[in-house]
């Protein structure tokens, strides 16, 4: 443990022991909606015609996190010269492993054949996006495990595993753009759907994963940084809350852009899942949660605050709660209303199941738990027993 | 009288012996004693004399027959759906439930209302929304695992065994034409699953059940023109039970065929046209 009675008092958070025993918590409570998904077949609160929901948005969030912060890692290190995350690199490098792992669960667990993944790899059309989807995220995988693998051998072979590392950093970048990239372009090419039609999705999301790196970067930054004690990491922490204000600030401005394109010329088909994103049922879920909690409460307390370590790890924190409301905010509206000349489809024949409204069920949010708690237990073993031992021996 | 009986054997052929012939054409041709379900019963399908050919779905039996003689790549399957005939009874939709024994919350062929006016000057029309069976489908590109495709006479197959169950294709339909088979029963909830919802159904010419956790449940379904009908030489159900006769089937590459000639006519429509998925199914308006 890192932990220590002189250090910050953010130090004591990572406490490995409270990470463990919340990742276990989360895996048994979710067990019960995994053991539904793959027992009882239970596929939730998905409708047919709300065929994607909860779970494709946790993974979009997930994947946007870890792509989005290795990118800005690779930004600010590269390009802006933020010396003071030079440690972090394996704590962040674990942290997508992790998620990315959470992510590809899941993911599987959404399908109607969980068991039937592995054709996704071995019998591939690749004129999907969803082919490149996955294969992507596997490879990135991959990547990200063989570049903290080589970041661990650096020191003892310098050469030959420095060049190593170097080449799969430089390479997980197009990876990770990619990724993003064509996560967006899965739902954005889809003519059928105008509310994703009528938005540039893959550039937002990619937009959107970097604000969403940077912030997460900023909170493992203050809760694991080796450089913690030092004038560095308030420094740097510092340095960080002003860039995460500039991202924050970028992003609302894309969304705002985009919500206009889509809004200005009143298509109907088009304004419709903005309409139900704004003033629907869930209103609160972009107006309180995201743009409120998500949005304001970080500005301000970046605003007044900056130079306080815990106000910056509270806006992080609260701009991740917040920014989980984005993806369920696109994938969902995009789906809850029927298209234009088939608005009688739902009352043609009914059914529950043959429904536009969609709300998550509580087994929807119990696997989610345990996709997390797959995250948080191979992030807290990681770090326990390979980087922080690490750390401890070479800082 | 003779027509009479020429009818009942007709509407008998495909809503009650049917499934046992094809279950035993399906039989055959797994246990390998012959090559096509339609190698089997093509030549049992019943020919017409030209007076009971004036019937239209007499004619339309007929020109399936003379079509099936065709390699399949000269076929050009085409639905055309008579709105100003069809009354809404929803007799189709539930031929095709019966036909491919679906299960509760999957539907094939619902029927929409259109309400148009208002007040005092309004008017309803119905319109059955079976697969599209689109020429450059949305729904075909996107499949991650190559479960969905477009056949050689335009149906658009699908591989139960094949899809994963991700519901890209969904997403990708216009038309809302693809439902998930979420494994519910229609005795969900009572004291016994009864033996009716046990029975397997012959989709795409194989034999599926109808357990939760098995294909089809757990995948994407959708209308297949009653693929395992026509390759028997059978009418697809939704045709043969139209009560009004608003429904017709048939191959569009021959022009002396009722449906070639319907779909030259100018009050045609197809959904959405503006989205270039250029339909086989036809609206006369």
């Amino acid at each position: 443990m890192l932990a220590t009675a002189s250090a910050p008092r953010l130090n004591r958070i990572h406490d490995y022991r409270i990470s463990l025993t919340i990742a276990i918590c989360a895996l048994l409570i979710g067990a019960y909606g995994v053991f539904k998904v793959l027992v009882l077949k239970e596929h939730g609160a998905l409708t047919s015609y709300v065929p994607w929901g909860l779970w494709v948005g946790a993974y979009v969030f997930l994947v946007w996190l870890e792509v989005g912060m290795i990118i800005s890692y690779f930004i600010l290190r590269r390009y802006l010269g933020v010396d003071g995350l030079r440690l972090l690199a394996p704590v962040a490098m674990l942290a997508a492993i992790s998620a990315l792992l959470g992510a590809l669960f899941v993911i599987a667990m959404d399908l109607g054949h969980p068991f039937r993944f592995w054709k996704a790899y071995l019998q591939p059309n690749f004129g999907s996006l969803m082919s490149w989807m996955i294969w992507l995220h596997t490879l990135y995988l991959v990547i990200l495990i063989a570049e903290l693998f080589a970041y661990f051998k650096g020191r003892d072979y310098v050469d030959r595993w420095k060049i190593y590392l170097n080449f799969l950093t430089y390479i997980s970048i197009p990876f990770g753009i990619l990724l993003i990239a064509v996560i967006g372009g899965l739902f954005g090419v889809v003519a059928a759907r105008p509310f994703w039609n009528a938005s540039v999705l893959p550039l937002m999301f990619f937009i959107a994963s970097l604000v969403a790196g940077v912030g997460l970067l900023t909170l493992l930054h203050l809760l694991f940084s080796p450089t913690k004690g030092t004038p560095m990491y308030e420094e740097t922490a510092k340095h960080m809350a002003r860039i995460f204000m500039g991202a924050i600030i970028i992003g609302v401005v894309a969304s705002l852009a985009n919500g206009l394109v889509i809004a200005y010329p009143n298509v109907p088909a088009h304004a419709e899942g903005l309409k139900l994103v704004l003033f629907g049922p869930y209103w609160w879920t972009i107006w309180i949660v995201h743009l409120g909690l998500g949005v304001v409460v970080p500005l301000l307390l970046l605003t007044f605050f900056r130079d306080k370590l815990i106000a910056i790890g509270i806006a992080a924190a609260f701009y991740l709660i917040g920014f989980t409301m984005v993806p369920v905010n696109i994938i969902i509206p995009g789906l809850a209303y029927p298209m234009p000349t088939m608005e009688g489809v739902m009352e043609a024949f009914s059914h529950p199941k043959l429904s536009f409204e969609y709300t998550p069920a509580l087994m929807e949010w119990l696997v989610v738990i345990f996709a997390v708690g797959i995250s948080l237990l191979v992030f807290t073993v990681g770090y326990r027993f390979i980087v922080e031992p690490y750390l401890r021996e070479h800082h | 009288m003779r027509f009479i009986g020429t009818m009942a054997s007709m509407f008998g052929l495909g809503a009650v012996a049917m499934p046992s012939l094809v279950r035993a054409g399906v039989e055959a041709v797994e246990s390998g004693t012959t090559g096509t379900v339609a190698d089997t019963f093509l030549k049992d399908a019943p020919e017409f004399s030209p007076e009971e050919s004036a019937n239209i779905i007499i004619r339309m039996q007929r020109e399936l027959k003379q079509a099936m003689r065709k390699p399949i790549e000269q076929r050009r399957w085409v639905m055309v759906i008579d709105l100003r005939k069809c009354t809404g009874c929803g007799a189709c939709t539930i031929s095709c439930i019966a036909e491919n024994h679906l299960p509760a919350g999957v539907v094939y062929r619902p029927v929409m209302e259109e309400e148009i006016g208002s007040y005092p000057n309004v008017s309803m029309r119905s319109i059955p929304r079976p697969c599209m069976q689109c020429e450059t489908a949305p729904c075909v590109p996107v499949c991650p695992v190559n479960a969905t495709w477009i056949r050689k006479d335009g149906i658009v197959d699908m591989d139960y065994d094949q899809c994963i169950g991700c519901r890209y294709c969904m997403t990708a339909c216009p038309y809302h034409a693809r439902t998930f088979d979420f494994g519910y029963a229609y005795t969900d909830g009572t004291p016994a699953r009864q033996p009716y919802e046990d029975i397997p159904s012959f989709e795409y010419n194989k034999r599926w059940s109808q357990r939760r956790g098995q294909s089809p449940a757990g995948n994407v379904r959708k209308c297949h023109f009653c693929v395992h009908k026509l390759d028997a030489g059978m009418l697809p159900s939704c045709v043969t039970s139209c009560i009004g006769y608003a429904t017709y089937f048939g191959d569009a590459s021959d022009p002396d065929n009722l449906v070639a000639e319907l779909i030259s006519r100018t009050n045609k429509i197809r959904l959405k046209e503006e989205m270039g998925t250029r339909p086989r199914v036809y609206y006369l308006i």
